[in-house]
């Protein structure tokens, strides 16, 4: 929520997901695909209720081995690529201290 | 040898109202039964459809069987059912059978697809509804589009990144300790 109020959230990368491409729908949940990659899942959905809700946390796998392809193709170090990462979304500059966490 | 004695003659007795006729009648009356009540079911593919069709496939298959063991049982005795009416009822009600059953399966598959359709659309909806939220960095709204289980670990790394000590965070897989890195709100402009 906050990064989201905060624009965190790529704009760009958001604008781009205009439409789904592909929904398979099995029971409670459900797989959404995009135009730009038809064959992998992007989304996942699940029926809470009678509401579809979005489990972002099943992209969470995903998004994990792109990073570490990410920060491999950076040649950073992990903790170092982090901060980068942290810093060029937050648009504050975000040294490895963090990881000496919790900030006071 | 001498030949055989010949058979007397016997009359044969009026049949009158026999189980051959009794069947065909309730074949007929069973028609004219779920004719009606069709008449009352007018959505195409709905589940009042579904379940009249389904119960004319059950008391279909229990009139064809009926009827087969009324000939089966009194085909050789004295007073047989007449053989067109057990045929005719036995052709009519196997009709109706695999017209029930046609109908059965057809409407059943037009409310499945039916509902996957409109399932389809629900989640296109909640996806544009998220897709929208993000663009107006409305975090509330699209906090409200996810699930529990996504809620949960949202709440549980915005707890972490205040409290979590460097070393556990360390410890931590590549994505969670992005999650949990101390908020980048809380570091000082540079």
């Amino acid at each position: 929520m906050l990064a989201v109020t905060k624009g965190w959230i790529s704009r760009s990368e958001v604008q781009s997901m205009e439409t789904l491409h592909k929904v398979k729908v099995d029971g409670r949940y459900a797989t959404a695909y995009l135009p730009q990659a038809p064959t992998t899942p992007v989304f996942y959905f699940i029926q809470e209720g009678s509401e579809w809700k979005i489990a972002l946390w099943k992209t969470f796998e995903l998004t994990n081995a792109a990073m570490k392809q990410m920060q491999r193709e950076s040649r950073m170090s992990e903790h170092a690529f982090i901060s980068d990462l942290l810093s060029r979304v937050s648009k504050y500059t975000v040294d490895e201290k963090i990881f000496d966490a919790p900030l006071d | 040898m001498p030949p055989p004695p010949p058979i007397p003659a016997t009359e044969r007795k009026p049949r009158g109202f026999d189980s051959g006729l009794r069947c065909l009648t309730a074949v007929f009356v069973f028609t004219v039964v779920v004719r009606v009540m069709l008449t009352f079911v007018t959505s195409t593919h709905s589940v009042p459809l579904i379940k009249l069709a389904l119960a004319g496939v059950l008391v279909g298959q229990t009139a064809l069987l009926l009827t087969y063991i009324v000939w089966s049982r009194r085909h050789a005795s004295p007073c047989p059912p007449r053989r067109w009416a057990i045929i005719i009822a036995m052709i009519w009600v196997s009709l109706q059978l695999l017209a029930y059953f046609v109908i059965m399966v057809r409407s059943f598959s037009h409310e499945a697809s039916g509902s996957r359709d409109g399932t389809k659309q629900e989640i296109a909806q909640t996806f544009q509804k998220y897709r929208t939220a993000l663009l107006d960095a409305d975090g509330g709204s699209a906090w409200a589009l996810l699930d529990s289980h996504t809620t949960k670990f949202y709440s549980q790394a915005l707890e972490d990144a205040l409290s979590i000590p460097g070393a556990d965070l360390k410890r931590l897989e590549f994505r969670p300790q992005v999650h949990r890195s101390p908020a980048p709100s809380r570091v000082p402009p540079s």
